[in-house]
């Protein structure tokens, strides 16, 4: 093998690398989803009381049954994705209860200024990993 | 003496089409049958061939499941088949930049 061969073969190799890429990029539609899913959950849960709070929770659960089914139906797994993805969901929903937490303690329970700042800081490390994802390679 | 990189060329991986089905596997986790297929553009039997040559080096691993009702295979690097394939872009990058000449 001399060095044009080389560098052909390495090109080629980038240009493989290059598709797989392409159609590597649907955990960030994934993840924006997953954040903005989570954002209206917590908005409206600040909101309702009692049993209906079981609604905005039915969405989550929906939700993360549509994830499942869609990354299961997709053609290319990305390298490292499911640690990503789980950290991000693992920061969430401690998030979550952080911020359940405090709309009790606090008697913010129906404000709307709490329940926005409160439900973007949940959305965030969906957001966070939506772009640490898309510019992961 | 053996100085040239060419002789930390991997034999599994050398082959034209072994080395692009390598490549595509090597920049995801696990990459459909069809997918690599397709981007490697050579029909099922090539495919299935190369890859029970790779699967027999213990580079690849072959993994069956269903999608619904559909089933479907997937293609995965092993630890060894990563490990091969970076030793190989190494191998054909000092080549490239002229390692080993005189």
């Amino acid at each position: 093998m001399d060095r044009e061969e080389a560098a052909a073969a390495l090109k080629a190799a980038e240009a493989h690398r290059q598709t797989v890429r392409a159609a590597a990029r649907w955990p960030v539609l994934v993840l924006v989803a997953f954040g903005c899913v989570m954002f209206a959950v917590d908005f409206t849960t600040a909101f309702v009381s009692g049993p209906w709070t079981l609604i905005p929770a039915s969405w989550a659960v929906i939700f993360a049954g549509w994830g499942a089914w869609y990354a299961h139906r997709q053609r290319v797994a990305p390298l490292g994705f499911l640690r990503r993805y789980l950290l991000a969901v693992v920061a969430g929903m401690l998030l979550h209860g952080v911020y359940l937490a405090v709309l009790i303690a606090a008697g913010l329970h129906g404000d709307p200024l709490a329940a926005f700042v409160g439900s973007l800081v949940v959305a965030a490390p969906f957001f966070i990993g939506a772009h640490v994802e898309s510019r992961a390679w | 003496m053996v100085s040239h990189p060419r002789h930390d060329l991997d034999d599994v991986i050398h082959s034209p089409v072994r080395m692009s089905i390598v490549a595509v596997l090597a920049a995801a986790d696990r990459v459909e049958f069809a997918f690599v297929r397709d981007a490697v553009e050579i029909t099922d039997p090539t495919l299935s061939k190369q890859v029970t040559m790779l699967e027999k080096a213990g580079y690849v691993e072959v993994i069956k499941g269903y999608a619904g009702k559909r089933p479907r295979t997937w293609l995965k690097l092993t630890p060894e088949g990563r490990e091969a394939f970076t030793r190989h872009l190494a191998a054909l990058r000092a080549i490239a930049d002229g390692a080993g000449l005189p």
